[in-house]
């Protein structure tokens, strides 16, 4: 490599700002799984799945960030990561993680009367755990 | 000159009012503080979310398949969304957002009998347009001290339907932009159909590009396109929230300023006039006491 070009990477979500740097390389958690993005890529649009968006430096550190559902567009070596919830890994609560998937992990085992508000409970905490799993499992990667 | 006793109930007034001024200023102070973190934390989403969309309406050929990225050929119908407060007393917070809807509406009528359509957020805006005779074509209120993201939603889904079903060509947002606690900005932002980026000749010579989809164009732009929409109402519902709460602040403390020197310049007539009573009883009993000696 002759010399490196960089990919600007955004990671917003409605909370605010989570990332934003010039960097190496980005591996994203598309729905059909993961879509790794170096500079001079195609231009892309993809829908993101709960999972672990992986950046790689400019000095070749790795940085881990549990991401939520969402949207991703590379353009023009920019890539914008629009979605739910994001958490740098080092930043992961993990007591309030474990809590939510403990809590999560109850509401599904006391599954209501079939009906629509059950349902509608059920997905929620299908997709509650999903989220606190993932942020158990990014901040696992905290050396 | 005016009596002592009304001087003095003058001030007790002015006074009384400048307490309720004062009180609205901490409570919009205190207010402003919420909003304003609520619509910083929002901006750095909503711009990448604005950003994605005008990207994919400048250079997809795939998005402009769908109903909400096309530009009509013929404009016959635009709709207006004027967003404004509940409450009064926030200097021309509300009126500039009137004004300019206003403006628009006259505009496009003048500028080739373009229709407009009204929409109209916060019961200040309601009632002063429909004071102005115009037609709102359908109202949201109740929502400005506190806009909420299903809020949004409702006003973003209502726009979608009559735009999807033709009634309207165009979407507007016309609301206050929160720059700072004391300064407000007018925005009036094209919201549908999806605006697009003025390409240059210069990346146009670099030929068109042609997007990757994971996992289809459709999938992707059929839930984005609602997305987008709402979070450019939400975005605008939150800095006109901002924006009044600073507003409103500005205007009580202007108020209570003039109050101040209301009081002022009143206690000093008040003394004048004391004086000069006094001096008067004075000269009385001197000319008394002369007139029997």
């Amino acid at each position: 490599m002759a010399e490196q070009r960089p990919l600007h990477v955004e990671i917003v979500t409605p909370d605010g700002e989570v990332y934003s740097d010039d960097v190496g390389m980005v591996v994203l958690p598309g729905v059909d799984g993961e879509l790794g993005v170096l500079p001079r890529h195609q231009p892309l649009v993809t829908l993101l799945a709960v999972g672990e968006t992986r950046i790689r430096d400019l000095d070749g550190t790795w940085e881990y960030i549990a991401t939520g559902i969402g949207y991703a567009q590379v353009l023009f070596d920019k890539v914008l990561v629009v979605c739910d919830h994001g958490e740098l890994a080092g930043v992961i609560d993990v007591h309030r993680a474990e809590e939510a998937v403990r809590r999560a992990r109850e509401r599904l085992v006391e599954r209501g009367d079939p009906g629509a508000q059950a349902e509608a409970d059920y997905f929620r905490a299908e997709q509650a755990l999903k989220r606190a799993e993932n942020r158990l499992q990014v901040a696992g990667r905290r050396s | 000159m005016a009596s002592l006793r009304d001087i003095r109930r003058r001030i007790a007034s002015v006074q009384n009012t400048r307490k309720i001024t004062k009180a609205m200023e901490m409570v919009a102070a205190a207010k402003l503080r919420r909003s304003q973190q609520r619509i910083e934390a929002l901006r750095p989403y909503a711009g990448d979310m604005i950003e994605m969309m005008t990207d994919l309406a400048t250079y997809s050929e795939e998005a402009l398949n769908f109903a909400l990225m096309k530009e009509r050929p013929e404009v016959r119908r635009v709709a207006v969304v004027a967003v404004t407060g509940d409450r009064g007393l926030a200097g021309a917070f509300n009126a500039n957002v009137v004004r300019k809807a206003l403006e628009i509406e006259r505009g496009l009528r003048e500028d080739g009998g373009v229709e407009t359509r009204i929409v109209a957020v916060g019961r200040k805006g309601i009632g002063t347009l429909r004071f102005r005779g115009c037609l709102i074509e359908k109202s949201w209120q109740g929502l400005s001290d506190r806009p909420d993201y299903s809020d949004a939603q409702h006003i973003a889904k209502y726009l979608i339907d009559q735009y999807v079903a033709g009634e309207i060509d165009r979407v507007r947002l016309v609301y206050n932009h929160f720059t700072s606690a004391i300064e407000q900005t007018l925005f009036d932002d094209v919201v549908l159909p999806v605006p697009r980026e003025a390409v240059t000749d210069a990346e146009r010579a670099s030929g068109p590009v042609t997007y990757l989809y994971e996992p289809s164009a459709h999938s992707i732009l059929e839930s984005l396109l609602p997305a987008y929409v709402e979070i450019a109402v939400y975005r605008a519902l939150l800095e006109s929230s901002a924006s009044e709460q600073g507003a409103r602040m500005t205007a009580m403390r202007n108020a209570s300023d003039a109050a101040e020197e209301m009081v002022d310049s009143l206690t000093l007539a008040l003394n004048r006039a004391r004086q000069a009573a006094i001096t008067q009883e004075i000269l009385e009993v001197v000319a008394g006491a002369e007139a029997l000696s």
